[in-house]
């Protein structure tokens, strides 16, 4: 996963950039432009670039998911 | 009690406020006494919320049959904006908070206890036997052992399901700024129909955990953030079908132009950020 947090987390923030640039537009303009739609739009196909990165890097072992990872929780012993 | 453009729209005295603080104090009343084990408790938290939803089928009622008849400018419309946003700030702020404590358990807390950073000592003589990793059972294993949900289960279906939906609702929002209804309806409808199914699997993947995983919200630190960010996040996914429920009904009514349609573009906005939100938990709880 190391090698993958990068663009994930780089992706991700341009996601809440694009998010929170339409809240702006939602508050600052009156419903006349088409700046809350696009950025919205915006959104969504980052978000649907990232969830391909996680499925493809799955695939190809750059990426495992956590559900992957041998240890059950409480088997180590605890105090 | 104005109806002129020129001024800033004031309502006739009304019940709604009212009726909103019967329902809450019901609620909590009820959830108190069900705590308590008292038998009317239950009933009173149903009453509660029939209340709440009468009181908002009511209170929106009046505020759009006052949009649709004109009594609004444009000073109200940046009401309407700003309120929007100071509730959009405020859910913000409510999920940070759990993905802090969500930040500050594995990466922080959960170390210490594993003698990391100058709580050495702690470690060597309360909590000798803890071994730092992450998930933990911990305290104490109370909850028994668990497996984790497979990520590539349910989760990576309600992700796939949370971004088709994303993908229709912006469908419907370009046909609402095309003035086209009825791709406008149908991507509300099938948006709609999305998050329902994604609250379905929703609950069967929880009914899974509970019984064949024993992951509970008594299996440690893990269970109680594990339930408490993907719970809080399935109520708001109601939350915000509920709107768009609104948003649709309005919509085949013909409510909503190119121009007019800020019920429309909060709604969506609040589903876009409900669908950010289990990104951000598909990633940090499921893959990293």
């Amino acid at each position: 996963m190391e090698i993958m947090k990068l663009p994930v987390m780089i992706i991700m923030g341009l996601i809440v950039l694009s998010l929170a640039s339409g809240m702006f537009f939602l508050a600052k303009d009156d419903g006349s432009g088409d700046r809350v739609v696009k950025a919205l739009t915006f959104r969504i196909i980052l978000s649907l670039i990232l969830f391909a990165i996680l499925i493809l890097g799955a695939i190809f072992n750059v990426i495992e998911p956590n559900s992957l990872t041998p240890s059950i929780a409480g088997s180590t012993p605890t105090n | 009690m104005s109806t002129s453009p020129d001024q800033y729209y004031i309502p006739e005295p009304s019940k709604w406020p009212i009726v909103a603080m019967l329902a809450i104090f019901s609620i909590l009343m009820g959830s108190a006494l069900a705590i308590n084990g008292v038998g009317i408790g239950s009933f009173l938290i149903v009453v509660g919320f029939v209340l709440l939803g009468y009181m908002f089928f009511g209170w929106f009622g009046d505020v759009v049959e006052e949009n649709m008849t004109g009594k609004y400018n444009s000073q109200v419309d940046d009401s309407f904006r700003q309120g929007m946003f100071w509730f959009i700030s405020s859910e913000v702020f409510f999920f940070a908070t759990f993905f802090g404590s969500l930040y500050y358990v594995r990466n922080i807390s959960v170390d210490w206890l594993g003698g990391t950073g100058y709580l050495e000592a702690t470690n060597e003589f309360i909590t000798s036997q803890f071994v730092s990793q992450w998930p933990t059972a911990g305290p104490s294993n109370l909850g028994g052992d668990f497996a984790l949900v497979d990520t590539w289960g349910v989760p990576a279906i309600n992700t796939a399901i949370l971004l088709s939906s994303g993908l229709t609702l912006t469908w419907a929002h370009w046909g609402l700024k095309k003035e086209n209804r009825k791709q406008l309806v149908n991507g509300l409808m099938l948006t709609v129909a999305l998050g329902i199914i994604f609250v379905i699997m929703q609950a069967v993947e929880y009914m899974h955990a509970y019984s064949t995983l024993n992951l509970t919200l008594e299996s440690g630190i893990y269970g109680s953030t594990f339930y408490l960010l993907t719970g809080f996040h399935g109520f708001h996914v109601i939350v915000g079908a509920l709107m768009l429920s609104a948003v649709l009904g309005r919509s085949m009514k013909g409510h909503f132009t190119e121009e007019n349609h800020f019920a429309f573009e909060a709604a969506a906005w609040y589903w876009h950020f409900v669908d950010v939100v289990w990104l951000g938990l598909f990633i940090l709880v499921y893959w990293m």
